[in-house]
């Protein structure tokens, strides 16, 4: 199978593809960390789940259809892009130790902490749905497919009364925020 | 003021006006602070849903590292049979009083392998919340410990912060980071905690139940493992891996 079909077929959800490009290139990952950024083997398969979990997003998100060069030069990029982002992250934490940058961190901890708490609020509103309007909003805002699309995997009538369906599920998520922020 | 209707305000977020639409429109947003409140409303909603889309895809991933390492293991893996143990049972009662604490601790180590495999501390996608506030509210320093793996910190910060947010994810932070602390059985009782929350979501129930498993299976209770491992057998997400430990300890 050619990678980009690979990609296509990991987009539709199969998960015996997914599984197995996941097991492909593990070890191989794994090795190649250690030796060439002598990273410890947890910390290499922590590395490897995150390069694959942000491969992954970008195909389910519909970012990502097409690639030039291989998947593993793709996976292994992602890798060494992440790795050096966290080893950015940990030297500015370091550092981050004068007045100003501990508030403006605090602000940011407790922005952060809102959001956790609000994305929480969301998943529950998420899992008081039917599961077919959670998969039917998950499908628009997340993988970003179309209306058209999701009335034929769905069984919608057609992309009007999808869309249609979509802002009566939306509503009743907001519906349901206003009641617990009432509650709280 | 004119009432606007929850659709036109989702016209307006999925670009679906036309021009003249969206300028009229966006004259009425730039009057109205409810009108604006309400666009904001829906555009958490919609960031919401995209977060849970990216945990559900976090949950596929580790379970598929899960598998990977359950196949690494099998290939090192040497299967004792408890067959010999019984036959050297019935042989002999003197061979039965030396074999017995083998395979007891036989057990023991599966059960130790089966944790080793399996537990990774429980962490949300949108990673740690690090820094702290001036107002004595521990939560974020909680995480911050946690995140760094200082796990006796996040113990001592998490215990703080159960008091101070009545939430049930606060009790499973906690309960992780005692169980990576090597302490089991105060992460049982930290674990426990979460389920007496009644409006507890799908996800965080069966998130707990695997981690009460886990717990017990460090505890070398296999009737407590099982018990938590059982009502996970047909879940999506953590079906799979509970089958595969529920085999291995029968």
């Amino acid at each position: 199978m050619k990678d980009n079909e690979t990609i296509a077929r990991i987009r539709e959800g199969d998960q015996g593809v997914t599984s197995q490009i996941y097991q492909r290139y593990r070890q191989e990952f794994i090795r190649w960390m250690q030796k060439k950024y002598h990273c410890s083997e947890d910390d290499a398969r922590e590395m490897y789940q995150c390069a694959f979990f942000a491969f992954y997003n970008q195909i389910k998100s519909g970012k990502l259809t097409h690639i030039t060069a291989s998947i593993k030069t793709y996976l292994f990029g992602i890798g060494k892009n992440k790795l050096h982002e966290q080893q950015r992250s940990n030297v500015r934490y370091e550092y981050s130790i004068d007045e100003e940058k501990v508030s403006n961190y605090d602000e940011d901890a407790t922005r952060k902490q809102e959001k956790e708490i609000q994305y929480r609020q969301i998943e529950q509103a998420l899992q008081q749905l039917d599961p077919p309007h959670r998969q039917m909003l998950i499908m628009v805002y997340y993988e970003n497919r179309s209306m058209e699309y999701i009335a034929n995997k769905l069984g919608y009538k057609n992309a009007a009364s999808t869309k249609n369906q979509k802002y009566k599920c939306m509503k009743r998520i907001r519906e349901m925020l206003e009641t617990t922020k009432k509650v709280d | 003021m004119e009432k606007i209707d929850d659709s036109t305000i989702q016209r307006y977020l999925d670009e679906e006006m036309t021009e003249i639409e969206r300028l009229e429109f966006e004259m009425k947003i730039n009057e109205s602070e409810a009108l604006q409140q309400r666009i904001a409303d829906y555009r958490s909603i919609t960031e919401g849903i995209r977060y849970y889309g990216e945990q559900e895809n976090w949950q596929q991933i580790r379970q598929l590292e899960a598998e990977a390492r359950a196949i690494e293991a099998k290939s090192y893996q040497h299967p004792v049979s408890t067959k010999w143990l019984l036959r050297g049972a019935a042989a002999s009662l003197v061979i039965l009083m030396i074999a017995f604490p083998v395979y007891w601790q036989q057990d023991h180590q599966r059960y130790a392998r089966l944790f080793n495999e399996h537990f990774q501390p429980y962490q949300a996608l949108g990673g740690a919340t690090r820094g702290s506030s001036d107002d004595g509210f521990v939560l974020p320093e909680a995480f911050e410990a946690y995140y760094e793996k200082d796990y006796p910190q996040a113990i001592e910060l998490f215990t703080q912060a159960s008091t101070q947010e009545d939430r049930p994810y606060v009790w499973l932070y906690l309960g992780n980071a005692y169980l990576s602390d090597k302490q089991p059985e105060e992460a049982v009782k930290a674990l426990k905690q979460v389920l007496t929350y009644p409006d507890l979501d799908r996800r965080t129930e069966q998130r707990t139940h695997w981690y009460l498993g886990l717990a017990y299976l460090k505890l070398n209770n296999e009737s407590g493992a099982r018990r938590h491992f059982s009502l996970l057998e047909d879940t999506e997400d953590y079906g799979p891996q509970a089958q595969d430990i529920l085999k291995s300890i029968y």
